[in-house]
C-alpha cells in the first residue's frame, strides 16, 4: 500500500506493507537515527520518534498507523553543518561517547525542554526514562539539560564540566568536543548496519535449545530449497580448523577448542545450523525447515558440578599442542572422542580438559606458613559472583563482501588486526586477502574483543561470493555472547592486632561456560589486579577455569579484577570489623604507594611472566582516599529513619594501561600539502575517545590546532598494525605509538624549516600554530609541505611510530558508597556513590568523567539488579533488556559524582594512564561492606538483592 | 504480519467488521503490545480504534469517564485522574511506551504483568463494552473479552493507594498491589504477580477473603500470607514473594485507612 504522511517537514508517500515495522522502514529510508537495539521489545528506545508531537518506539508502530500523520527523527534536528541547541549542549558537556543511542536522546531531550523548559530531576528522569543508555551511567544528562534549558534564555552561556589540568600544555588536560561527536549525534552513516547495500544477504542462525547435547540428525535440504537462500552452512561444510574466539595477542594464551560448527552442542544458543539468505524473512523460513534431533546430556552449570570426579566432560576432543607438549598427552587422549574436531594448546596454560579445566596457575611469593603464624587473626571465607552481560546496545554485527579477489569485512569489533589473523586462519587464506574496516562501535565493553559472528559472515562471502551481513538479536546477545565469567573465591586472610596484613592466601576459581576463550588471563586478573593492592610478602595463589555450559563468557571491563577485588575488599572489612578496626583506616594501612615494587605482580604474566618485577611509578590513592573521606563523611554520624539504616562502604581498585612485552601498537603520519596532518593510528576507538586522544597528543606534540589533523584508525588496510582496544592499552599504547610518530614528525618538521631558513636546527623551534620559528624568521607547515612536495623537495614529510615497554602505567582509585537498607523490606537505596580516579594526565578531563559515570553504572548494574540466571535444566531465562533488569537513569545513585585525581606517570604520554576499565572494579565491595555496615548482613554472594538481606536477617 | 488496516469510525462498523473477520481480526488500540515482539499478533486483520473517538477522560455526574484509547500517559497528564490510577499508569516505565499504550490495552492485553489494573480493580472500576454492556473489571477478566469503550471509575475520590516492588527501575515487578477504601468503608485489595513470568498471562486477583477480616499488622500479614500462592521465578522464592507482599500490604492497608479517615 502506499502511505502518506510528513517526514521531517516534507511529504513522503511510501510505498511498503501494511503491517511493516517502522523501525525498518526509516532506517531503510536512510533515517539511520532511527536505530535497533531490542528487536521491538520496547526497551532500548534506540528507535525514538515523534509522531505527531509525541514521542514513541517506531519498532512498535506498523506503516498503516503513519498514514495522515506527521513524523519527527532525530535526523530533523539541527542543520547541515549547524547542530542543535540540545546536540551542541551533549557535545559540550562531553557525555556523547558511543553515540548509538545519542540521536534519540537529543530528540527526547528536545522534546522535554518543549513541554518544560526549566525541568526538575524527576521530569528529567520521566523524559528519559524511554531511553537505554549504558555508555554514559545518565548522570552527565543532568547537565545537558540544564546547559540546554540556560542556552534557551542565553544562547551564549558557557560552562566548564569538568577541571582541567597541566597548566605546561596547550591542549593535553583540556576539554574539547570529542572529534567524532558530532557526526554521531546527526545520525550520519557511521556504523555496520549504516553500510549494508539492500542487496546483501543475511545470516540466521539455528541456535541449540538445550545446554548440552549431541546432535545425532541434521537434514537442511528442505531449507535449502527454499527460494532465495543462497547457502546453509553445518558442520558438514564448514571448515575444520580450531580457533579461540578470543580476540587476544598471538599466540593466544586459550585453548583453541572450538569450531566455526559442530556436532557437540555446549550451551544453549550453540551454533546447529546458519542460514544465508537473500531476505530477513526467507532465513526464518528456511530455518523453520532445518530437521534436527539431538541426545541430550547431562548440563554442568557451576563450578562444583565441572570439579566433581564423575562430572560429565566438556571437552573430550583429541588433545594437540603446539609447544610444551606435556609427558601425559597420550594418557590425555585415550579416550578421546574424534567427533568432538580437535582442541588444540599453543602453550601450556594448566588446561586438563578431561577435568573440565580449561586453563589454570599458581602464583607464589614469600613464607605462607611463616606469614599466617605471624598473624594475630586468621580468616577464610568464599566469594561468589555471578554471570553478568556487557549490554552494548548496538548488538554485535558485521558486514562481509568481495573486492575482486579481497574479503572485506565492516565490523562492529574492538580487535581489527585478530579479527583479519582469525578470519584468515579460518578461511585458509593469507591475511593480505582479508580487509578488516572497523566503524564506529555502539558499545563494546570487552565484549567486542572476541570473534562472534566474523567467521560464519566471512566464510559464507568467502564460499558464495555474496555481500552478507550476520547482526546478532538482543536475545542472541544474551545466549551465545561473551560475557563476564563466573567465579567463586576462597581468601584467607591473616593480620596483626594493629591490621597489618601478613599473609593472603586467594584461590580464584572461574567458571569460562563452553569455551576457553580469555580463560587463563580474565581469572588470573582476578588476583593479578587485586592483591598488589595491599603488597605483603607472602602471598600464595592459584587459578583455575572450568568448563561449563552455561552461556559463554570471555572478556568484560575490568577482566578478572572486579572479583579479585571483590573478595579481598570484602574479607578485609571482615578482618577489620573482627579486629575492631574501621575499614578505610585498614585500608590506609596496607595499601600500595607509589614508587613500591610489586612483587606478587612479577608471579603473574598474561601467558608470559613480566621480565622485571613491575614498579609502582605513580599512584595517587593518598589524596583520593583523604578527598573520598572528606566527601562522603565517613567519619559523621549514620542515619536511621524508621526501618532504614544508613552504611557506608570503601573499596581501593586498580588496573592496567596496557600489557607490558605483549602488546604493541604502531602510529603513521604524513603532512598534508598545505601543512595539515592525516594520522593512520592503529588503535581501534570503540566509543571511549581514543581517535580524540591520539588528536590530541598529535596536536600537542607539533603545535597546531587539532583541526588541523585528521585521524584514520581502526583499518587493517589503511593504518598500521595495533593489538587492539582492550586491556585498557588505548591511552597508554595507542597514545604513545602516536606521540612517538607525532616526534618523528616533528623533527622532520624542525630540520626542513631550518634548512628554508637557512639556520642550524637547534635554534629553531616549533611554534603554534603550526610555524618553525628561528631567530631570523619564521616559516609555516604549509610553506613547508609545498617545498617539500616540489620538484627539488625532501619528498612528502612521513613518519611513523612504534610503542612496546616493559613498564607498568597502573591506574588507582577508589569508590565510596553509601547506602540505606530497609531492615523490614530488604530494600537498597544507593544515596552516594563517588568514583574517584587517578588517571594520571586526563587527556580530555569531561569524557574521562564520562568514562568514570559510565563504567561505575555498569559496576552498580551486576552489583544490584543484572543476572544472567538459568533453570534447573540449564536453560538461560533472561533473554531480554528487562528480564535481565538493565538499568535505567532511575537506577543510578542519588548523589552519584566521579572525580579525577592526576598524577605524573613517566610511561603514559604525557603523564597519561588509562580511565576506561577501572571503573567497573570496585562498586561491588563498596557496595556490599555499605550495606553490611548499615544492617549488619555480610553479603558474599554478588549481586545483592532484598531477599539476600532478608536471608541474611533470619526474615524469611 | 497485520495485512489489513481497517479505521472505522463507529462502533457498529467496528462490530461489523468483527464479525465479518472474526478468528482472523484484533481490536487495534495503539499496537504497543500487538506490535511488540514478546506479544505480537499472529492476526491479519486489525480494526483501529483510532478515530473511534474514544479519547476523551471526563467527569459523568461524579464518575470518571476514560476512553479506551487514552495513552497512559494522557492519564497521567489528566487533572481529574485519581492519584492512584496515575501511580499505577506510571509503572509502565518507559515514556514513550506510556505515550501510545491505551488504558484498554492495559486491561485487554495477555502479558506477564498488569501494573494497572490492580489499581484499576481496587477502585472498582467499570468496564463499558460494545453492545451496551458494563461489566466490573473482575468479571471482563475472567470470561469473553469484548471490546472495551470506556473504564469508568465509579468513585475517583476513594481513597486508593499502588504499590510496585522491582530490583531496576524498568525491570519486572515483584508483584504490584492496590488498596482501596471506598465510601461504605469497605477495604478492596489487588495483586498482581502471582503468575509464571512467561507465560504471558497476569492474572491479578482481589484478596476478598482478607478484605473481609477487617485486621491489622502482624494479623493482617499473616492473613494476606496465607492466601497468596506466589511461584518461584527470576523475581524471587517463595517465601521471599509470600513475606514481602504480606508486608507491603498490609502497610499499604493501614496507610489507605488512614487516608479515608482523613478523606
Amino acid at each position: 500500500m502506499t502511505i502518506s504522511f510528513i517526514l521531517n517537514g516534507r511529504e513522503q508517500q511510501l510505498n511498503c506493507a501494511i503491517g511493516a515495522n517502522m523501525q525498518q522502514v526509516l532506517h531503510g529510508l536512510g533515517l539511520h537515527s532511527v536505530r535497533n537495539s531490542d528487536d521491538g521489545f520496547g526497551f532500548a528506545g534506540s528507535d525514538v520518534i515523534r509522531v505527531n508531537g509525541t514521542l514513541v518506539n517506531a519498532s512498535l508502530l506498523i506503516a498503516a498507523q503513519l498514514e495522515g500523520a506527521e513524523v519527527q527523527t532525530a535526523e530533523s534536528l539541527g542543520t547541515w553543518q549547524q547542530l542543535s541547541l540540545v546536540q551542541q549542549a551533549m557535545i559540550d558537556v562531553g557525555v556523547v561517547q558511543s553515540g548509538y543511542n545519542d540521536p534519540a536522546m537529543a530528540l527526547v531531550i528536545t522534546d522535554l525542554l518543549e513541554r518544560i523548559p526549566q525541568p526538575n530531576r524527576e521530569q528529567i528522569n520521566d523524559a528519559l526514562s524511554g531511553v537505554f543508555h549504558r555508555d554514559a551511567g545518565y548522570q552527565q544528562f543532568y547537565d545537558v539539560v540544564a546547559l540546554a534549558s540556560k542556552r534557551l534564555q542565553d544562547p551564549l552561556y558557557q560552562q566548564q564540566y569538568a577541571p582541567e589540568f597541566r597548566d605546561d600544555l596547550a591542549i593535553v588536560g583540556k576539554n574539547c568536543a570529542k572529534i567524532d561527536a558530532a557526526k554521531m549525534l546527526r545520525a550520519q552513516p557511521c556504523y555496520v548496519e549504516d553500510r549494508i547495500p539492500a542487496n546483501a544477504c543475511v545470516v540466521k542462525m539455528l541456535r541449540s535449545p538445550h545446554p548440552h547435547a549431541w546432535i545425532k540428525h541434521l537434514d537442511v535440504s528442505k531449507a535449502e530449497a527454499v527460494a532465495g537462500v543462497v547457502t546453509i552452512i553445518t558442520h558438514k561444510n564448514c571448515p575444520d580448523i580450531s580457533y579461540t574466539p578470543g580476540g587476544q595477542s598471538a599466540p593466544e594464551p586459550s585453548p583453541l577448542d572450538r569450531r566455526m560448527f559442530g556436532l557437540k552442542m555446549r550451551h544453549v544458543g550453540d551454533r546447529v545450523a546458519a542460514v544465508v539468505a537473500e531476505s530477513v524473512e526467507i532465513a526464518e523460513q528456511a530455518l523453520a525447515l532445518i530437521e534436527v534431533e539431538y541426545d541430550v546430556l547431562q548440563p554442568v552449570m557451576d563450578i562444583d558440578q565441572a570439579l566433581a570426579v564423575d562430572a560429565p566432560i566438556i571437552h573430550n576432543e583429541p588433545i594437540e599442542y603446539r609447544c610444551g607438549e606435556p609427558a601425559d598427552l597420550a594418557e590425555q587422549n585415550l579416550n578421546a572422542d574424534p567427533r568432538e574436531g580437535k582442541l588444540i594448546v599453543n602453550f601450556p596454560i594448566g588446561c586438563f580438559p578431561r577435568k573440565n579445566i580449561a586453563a589454570s596457575v599458581r602464583g607464589h611469593i614469600g613464607d605462607m606458613e611463616q606469614g599466617f603464624a605471624d598473624a594475630d587473626v586468621i580468616i577464610e571465607r568464599t566469594y561468589e559472583s555471578k554471570q553478568a552481560q556487557q549490554l552494548p546496545v548496538e548488538t554485535h554485527i558485521c558486514y562481509s563482501y568481495m573486492d575482486d579477489d579481497r574479503l572485506v569485512l565492516h565490523d562492529s569489533t574492538q580487535v581489527p588486526w585478530h579479527v583479519r589473523r582469525q578470519v584468515a586462519n579460518i578461511l585458509g587464506v593469507k591475511q593480505n586477502k582479508v580487509h578488516i574496516v572497523k566503524e564506529r562501535v555502539g558499545g563494546g565493553y570487552g565484549s567486542k574483543q572476541d570473534i562472534l559472528l566474523e567467521d560464519v559472515c566471512a566464510w559464507a562471502t568467502w564460499t558464495t561470493g555474496r555481500p552478507v551481513y550476520f547482526h546478532h538479536t538482543r536475545e542472541e546477545e544474551f545466549i551465545c555472547n561473551s560475557s563476564r565469567h563466573v567465579a567463586k573465591v576462597t581468601v584467607k586472610l591473616g593480620a596483626k592486632k594493629d591490621g597489618t596484613i601478613t599473609a593472603i592466601d586467594m584461590d580464584f576459581k572461574a567458571n569460562t561456560g563452553p569455551y576457553g576463550n580469555h580463560a587463563l588471563t580474565v581469572p588470573c586478573n582476578g588476583p593479578a589486579l587485586s592483591l598488589p593492592l595491599y603488597p605483603c610478602d607472602n602471598v600464595d595463589f592459584r587459578v583455575t577455569t572450568y568448563y561449563s555450559n552455561i552461556c559463554p563468557t570471555g572478556a568484560y571491563q575490568g577482566y578478572g579484577a572486579p572479583k579479585g577485588n571483590f573478595a579481598l575488599t570484602m574479607i578485609m572489612a571482615e578482618l577489620a570489623e573482627q579486629l575492631g578496626i574501621d575499614h578505610l583506616d585498614m585500608v590506609e594501612k596496607n595499601r600500595v604507594v607509589e614508587g613500591q615494587e610489586l612483587k606478587i605482580l612479577g608471579a603473574i604474566g598474561e601467558g608470559k611472566a613480566p621480565t622485571s618485577v613491575p614498579k609502582v611509578h605513580s599512584c595517587a590513592l593518598e589524596p583520593i582516599l583523604k578527598i573520598g573521606r572528606d566527601m562522603i563523611e565517613w567519619d559523621s554520624p549514620k542515619t536511621q529513619d524508621g526501618d532504614w539504616a544508613t552504611g557506608r562502604g570503601v573499596a581501593i581498585i586498580q588496573q592496567k594501561s596496557g600489557i607490558p612485552d605483549i602488546d604493541q601498537a604502531n602510529c603513521s603520519m604524513q603532512m598534508a600539502s598545505d601543512g595539515t596532518f592525516i594520522v593512520h593510528s592503529g588503535g581501534a576507538d570503540i566509543g571511549t575517545g581514543l581517535d580524540t586522544v591520539i588528536n590530541k597528543l598529535v596536536a600537542e606534540v607539533l603545535c597546531c590546532p587539532m583541526s588541523d589533523i585528521t585521524i584514520h584508525s581502526g583499518d587493517t588496510d589503511h593504518t598500521p598494525f595495533d593489538k587492539g582496544a582492550y586491556a585498557s592499552s588505548g591511552t597508554c599504547f595507542s597514545g604513545n605509538a602516536a606521540k612517538i610518530a607525532a616526534e618523528a614528525m616533528q623533527a622532520k618538521i624542525l630540520a626542513c624549516g631550518a634548512e628554508m631558513l637557512g639556520e642550524p636546527v637547534d635554534q629553531v623551534k616549533l611554534v603554534a600554530p603550526g610555524v618553525v620559528k628561528g631567530l631570523s624568521g619564521q616559516v609555516g607547515y604549509g610553506e613547508i609541505a609545498h617545498k617539500a612536495e616540489s620538484g627539488t623537495g625532501w619528498g612528502q614529510l612521513l613518519a611513523s611510530g612504534c610503542y612496546t615497554t616493559s613498564e607498568f602505567a597502573f591506574p588507582y582509585g577508589a569508590n565510596f558508597a553509601e547506602v540505606a537498607v530497609n531492615r523490614r523490606t530488604g530494600e537498597i537505596k544507593l544515596n552516594k556513590f563517588y568514583a574517584l580516579l587517578d588517571c594520571g594526565t586526563p587527556v580530555n578531563p569531561d569524557l574521562a568523567l564520562g568514562q568514570i559515570y559510565g563504567a561505575s553504572m555498569r559496576a552498580i548494574g551486576h552489583s544490584l539488579f543484572e543476572e544472567i540466571i538459568y533453570n534447573e535444566q540449564g536453560i538461560p531465562q533472561t533473554r531480554d533488556l528487562k528480564t535481565y533488569g538493565a538499568p535505567m537513569i532511575d537506577d543510578i545513585p542519588f548523589d552519584f559524582k566521579a572525580v579525577l585525581v592526576p598524577s605524573d606517570d613517566p610511561v603514559g604520554p604525557y603523564g597519561a594512564k588509562s580511565i576506561s576499565e577501572i571503573g567497573v572494579n570496585g562498586a561491588a565491595p563498596a557496595i556490599a561492606s555499605a550495606i553490611h555496615d548499615a544492617c549488619g548482613v555480610w553479603l558474599r554472594d554478588w549481586h545483592f538483592t532484598p531477599e539476600k538481606i532478608l536471608a541474611g536477617l533470619n526474615k524469611l | 504480519m497485520i495485512e489489513h488496516y481497517f479505521r472505522p469510525k463507529t462502533v457498529s462498523e467496528a462490530l461489523q467488521l468483527m464479525d465479518k473477520h472474526q478468528a482472523n481480526a484484533t481490536w487495534f488500540g495503539s499496537g504497543s503490545k500487538l506490535n511488540a515482539t514478546p506479544t505480537k499478533t499472529v492476526k491479519t486483520v486489525a480494526i483501529s480504534l483510532s478515530d473511534m473517538k474514544l479519547n476523551q477522560i471526563e467527569q459523568v455526574q461524579g464518575e470518571l469517564h476514560i476512553g479506551a484509547t487514552c495513552s497512559l500517559q494522557s492519564i497521567i497528564d489528566h487533572e481529574l485522574t485519581p492519584d492512584a490510577l496515575k501511580q499505577a499508569a506510571a509503572f509502565v516505565y518507559s515514556r514513550h511506551v506510556r505515550n501510545q499504550a491505551s488504558i484498554a490495552g492495559e486491561i485487554a492485553a495477555m502479558q506477564d504483568e498488569a501494573v494497572v489494573v490492580p489499581a484499576l480493580i481496587a477502585l472498582n472500576a467499570q468496564l463499558q463494552l460494545a453492545g451496551d454492556l458494563t461489566v466490573g473489571i473482575e468479571e471482563y477478566l475472567s470470561s469473553d473479552r469484548g471490546l472495551i469503550l470506556k473504564v469508568i471509575i465509579p468513585e475517583p475520590k476513594c481513597a486508593c493507594l499502588t504499590h510496585t516492588l522491582r530490583r531496576s527501575a524498568a525491570g519486572h515487578a515483584v508483584f504490584t498491589a492496590a488498596v482501596a477504601v471506598d465510601a461504605a468503608g469497605n477495604t478492596i485489595i489487588a495483586l498482581d504477580g502471582m503468575n509464571t513470568l512467561g507465560e504471558r498471562q497476569a492474572k491479578p486477583i482481589r484478596l476478598t477473603d482478607v478484605e473481609k477480616l477487617n485486621l491489622t499488622e502482624e494479623a493482617l500479614e499473616q492473613a494476606i500470607s496465607k492466601s497468596i500462592f506466589p511461584v518461584e521465578d527470576i523475581r524471587g522464592s517463595v517465601a521471599y514473594k509470600r513475606y514481602i507482599c504480606s508486608i507491603v500490604i498490609s502497610d499499604l492497608v493501614a496507610e489507605c485507612k488512614q487516608l479515608a479517615g482523613r478523606a
